[in-house]
């Protein structure tokens, strides 16, 4: 009875091990299908960067700045829709009236630092003069609007009289340091020694500085960490910001965010971004990379729908949060690309003006910081609810493992796989039995006859099949693959073809309306295959080797018959419905490719 | 004490019948995955060869069909790498690999099938009622086997006349030799058959018909027991649950509690008859 419990048991066990293996198997498809969005193929390069930390690719770090763009882009539409202005070279202009007053100044700080904002500053820099002749500054506020000015192009001589100087007005605030060793910094003055010495005795026990108290404030400490650049000959300020970077690093939340008075906030992330960019660190190292989450990430998640940033997770547009979050994208952006190879080599010029730019820039962010810790507590009672919260936050989790790879390493694993799968053929019919009645037994030398061919014949075959796979197998990782099918902009004098990709239902186009550059001997096909490799479009399609006709399947996923039994791909040129092999259509410059889905075997389609 | 053997075919018919119809036709990885265990189990429990080589032989049956799917179909959205620069997708390499273990599984239960619906079985199951199928049905299943058994013979007094085939031409030959023999004798055999079946009365009016077995209380009961598990999962089913699409990317439920529960139902049905004390019991 024992024996037979320990048997039900033995069952149940096995069982349930199955149970789990399976449920393993599952969740990791649950997490796989989390992670794909149709469509959204191209974004796996960031993983790559997140996962590994090591310098970015050139395509992860295209992808990273299209990113950029689009989160500058959306912060300016929602300060842009605030303000009613409909063109952006007038927003300086509409903004002058503010200027000298504080989240105003970040909006010109970052827009006249964009070299690709081209609007008149004039305004601007009149209302600031005026703004810096009011008797009665605070030194802090004095500081920021003459580094504006310095910024602005302007030197420390243009300035009228009865601007009341900065100097008058010292109280020797930690923060009234900081700002006095940039404004050195910018107008070139002599190093004030006395300032640098005192900033760096107020260096916590600890590491790190702070407006008051014995806890490092990441605000006061990353502005401090820009303010010691321009002094990093010397060795004590040398050793301090090595101190302050480590301190930084470990304070980084599990986020990639950072938090002042224990709540994580936009603008913490973005002082610390702004330190990193001016000390030409690497935003992406190692070392700010928490739970394989960036800086950027950390920023990024703080903006909301509108494209305006919230100080905090849950909040609502925050007008100084938008306007730091602003100008530490524009920085990344420049900082990123520097990275560029090409740019690099086109622009070394101009790099050391850009640079010492930057730098006088920099100094201009101090104020809103310490603004900042005032704000924290306004910010923290105007909870909105979390519905409010965008998007961009989550889908973080792990990425493919796969994605990690090169093609290289990833064709080593295939290799191995098969060479695995050999064995065990051979394991197999090793082990098996000798072909024959029951209880016949043939020969010893017919059985070893037998076995000995056929394991010759696995081992030969297979062999031959791996150092063919070994030397013909072409394997590219998807970063790979799309970086060798990027396809340059067209420029004026190629001649272009448009191509369209349309569902003509719920998942819209797959492609809008774009010009490509039409390559000798292009057909149909080959535009299609081109595209949608450098688009990330999956594309399955039958025939085309050795000339065969090629036919269309699926696009994106969607694929012939889905949507009954008269659906599938069809392609018009020129407005005309082709009914006949894609690859024998060749086209001339200005032709409009249209893939269509048609649900009607091409009436809808004719329309 | 009657054995589980004695129990009455029709219901281990529509038991068989049902375990294969749910393996083939409902498509989920926990439902494929817990049905080849059970095939296994069923196997191992019915004496039949559990060797190594058997078990690895289908290993690479499953990896080698999964392997090849992702190869042939690119349909899906996440690419995982490039071969030849067509792309390879994570839900073509499920959707094989679910394929695989389907097609794996399939195959073991018709084993099970065929060991446990023995012909005498079979014709009970089909009976007095339609004794015209269950007569084909047994005679067909009993072809193959035959067939095998008669061509061992006669491959056996080839070699005893001839010897044993030295080249590939000389066992070419022998074959062609095997073959006219073989179809010879099935002709032959063809018309013995149906000789002694007229001598048996076989075509003249209809005929009583012998139950060996007998459909009890404990009949019924198994019946209901198979068919409220059944039932259970189908309602399941319907309500949504154990649903997988792979293209063009992997949806379905699994993982709610209902779904571990249609599993354990489905588990119920597949193991219950194989648990050791109740098979020691029966068996």
């Amino acid at each position: 009875m024992k024996q037979l419990q320990k048997y039900s048991l033995g069952a149940v066990c096995l069982w349930l091990c199955g149970l789990l293996l399976a449920g393993c198997v599952l969740f990791g498809a649950a997490n796989f299908g989390k992670r794909c969005s149709p469509l959204a193929l191209a974004a796996p390069e960031d993983e790559t960067r997140e996962e590994t930390g090591e310098a970015l690719s050139e395509a992860a770090l295209r992808s990273l700045l299209q990113e950029l763009d689009a989160v500058i882009d959306g912060i300016l539409f929602w300060k842009e829709s605030r303000l009613g202005v409909t063109n952006r070279s007038e927003l300086l202009h509409v903004l002058s009236p503010a200027a000298g007053t504080s989240p105003t100044d970040w909006y010109a700080a970052a827009l006249l630092q964009d070299p690709s904002y081209t609007g008149n500053t004039e305004a601007y820099m009149a209302q600031l003069l005026e703004v810096m002749k009011n008797p009665e500054p605070t030194d802090v506020e004095q500081y920021r609007r003459l580094l504006l000015w310095a910024w602005g192009g302007n030197m420390l001589e243009a300035l009228p009289k009865d601007v009341v100087s900065p100097e008058t007005l010292k109280d020797k605030g930690i923060l009234s340091l900081v700002y006095e060793l940039k404004y050195c910094a910018a107008f070139d003055l002599p190093v004030p020694e006395e300032t640098l010495s005192s900033l760096l005795e107020s260096e916590l026990p600890e590491g790190g500085f702070a407006l008051s108290g014995n806890v490092a404030d990441i605000d006061v400490t990353a502005m401090t960490l820009q303010a010691l650049l321009p002094y990093k000959e010397q060795e004590a300020v040398r050793d301090c910001i090595h101190r302050i970077l480590v301190v930084l690093s470990r304070l980084q939340r599990e986020d990639g965010s950072f938090a002042s008075y224990g709540t994580s906030n936009t603008e913490s992330t973005a002082q610390v971004i702004l330190a990193l960019c001016a000390s030409q660190e690497d935003v992406f190292s190692d070392a700010f990379v928490k739970e394989g989450n960036t800086l950027w990430d950390g920023l990024k998640r703080f903006q909301l729908e509108s494209g305006g940033f919230a100080h905090m997770q849950g909040g609502a547009e925050n007008e100084i949060a938008s306007a730091q979050a602003l100008y530490a994208c524009v920085m990344l952006r420049q900082n990123l690309m520097h990275q560029l190879p090409e740019h690099s080599e086109e622009s070394t010029a101009s790099t050391e003006e850009v640079l010492s730019s930057q730098e006088a820039t920099q100094n201009v962010t101090q104020e809103g910081a310490s603004q900042n810790a005032s704000q924290e507590g306004e910010a923290s009672q105007e909870k909105e609810p979390s519905s409010a919260q965008n998007g961009t936050t989550g889908g973080d989790g792990t990425g493919l493992g796969v994605h990690s790879l090169s093609g290289r390493q990833i064709k080593a694993v295939l290799l191995l796989l098969v060479a695995l799968l050999g064995v065990l053929l051979m394991l197999s019919v090793f082990l098996g039995e000798v072909p024959g009645a029951k209880g016949e037994r043939p020969g010893v030398k017919a059985r070893f006859l037998w076995h000995k061919s056929r394991l010759l014949g696995i081992l030969v075959g297979w062999s031959v099949l791996l150092v063919l796979l070994a030397l013909f197998l072409r394997v590219d990782s998807v970063s790979e693959f799309a970086l060798e099918h990027t396809l340059s902009a067209p420029s004026e004098n190629q001649d272009v073809v448009y191509l369209s990709i349309d569902t003509r239902g719920e998942q819209g186009f797959f492609l809008e309306q774009e010009a490509f550059v039409l390559q000798e001997g292009d057909t149909v096909f080959s535009l299609l295959q081109r595209v949608t490799e450098a688009n990330g479009i999956s594309l399955a399609y039958q025939g085309g080797t050795f000339g065969s006709s090629v036919y269309v399947q699926g696009i994106g996923g969607l694929f012939e018959f889905e949507e009954g039994a008269l659906s599938g791909w069809m392609f018009r040129v020129n407005g005309v419905i082709v009914q006949s092999d894609c690859e024998s259509v060749t086209l001339s410059p200005g032709d409009v490719v249209e893939w269509i889905y048609t649900r009607n075997l091409g009436e809808d389609v004719a329309e | 004490m009657r054995s589980m053997a004695n129990i009455h075919p029709r219901v281990w018919f529509l038991y068989l019948c049902v375990i294969l119809g749910i393996t083939m036709f409902l498509w989920h990885p926990g439902v494929a995955a817990v049905s080849l265990l059970g095939a296994c189990l069923w196997r191992h429990r019915l004496q039949l060869s559990t060797k190594p080589a058997q078990l690895l032989g289908g290993l690479f049956f499953v990896l080698l069909l999964t392997g090849i799917n992702p190869l042939i179909s690119h349909e899906g959205v996440t690419v995982l790498f490039y071969l030849q620069g067509r792309p390879i997708t994570l839900e073509a390499l499920i959707y094989g690999a679910l394929a695989a273990v389907m097609l794996e599984s399939t195959l073991l239960w018709c084993s099970v099938f065929s060991n446990i619906m023995t012909s005498d079985r079979l014709l009970a199951v089909f009976g007095g009622r339609f004794p015209r199928i269950g007569m084909v049905f047994t005679l067909v299943l009993r072809f193959v086997p035959l067939f095998l058994r008669q061509w061992r013979r006669i491959r056996e007094g080839q070699q005893a006349l001839y010897g044993t085939a030295q080249s590939y031409r000389e066992r070419f030959a022998g074959w062609k030799r095997e073959m006219v023999v073989m179809l010879t004798w099935c002709l032959e055999h063809g018309l013995t058959t149906a000789d002694a079946m007229a001598v048996r009365g076989y075509g003249n009016g209809s005929r009583s018909f012998y139950e060996r077995y007998r459909f009890g209380r404990r009949e019924a009961v198994c019946l209901a027991v198979i068919l409220l598990l059944t039932d259970g999962l189908l309602v399941l089913w319907g309500q949504g649950y154990l649903r997988f699409e792979c293209y063009p990317q992997i949806q379905g439920s699994w993982g709610q509690p209902m779904d571990f529960f249609a599993l354990v139902l489905w588990s119920v049905l597949l193991f219950a008859p194989v648990v050791p004390k109740w098979r020691k019991k029966y068996f």
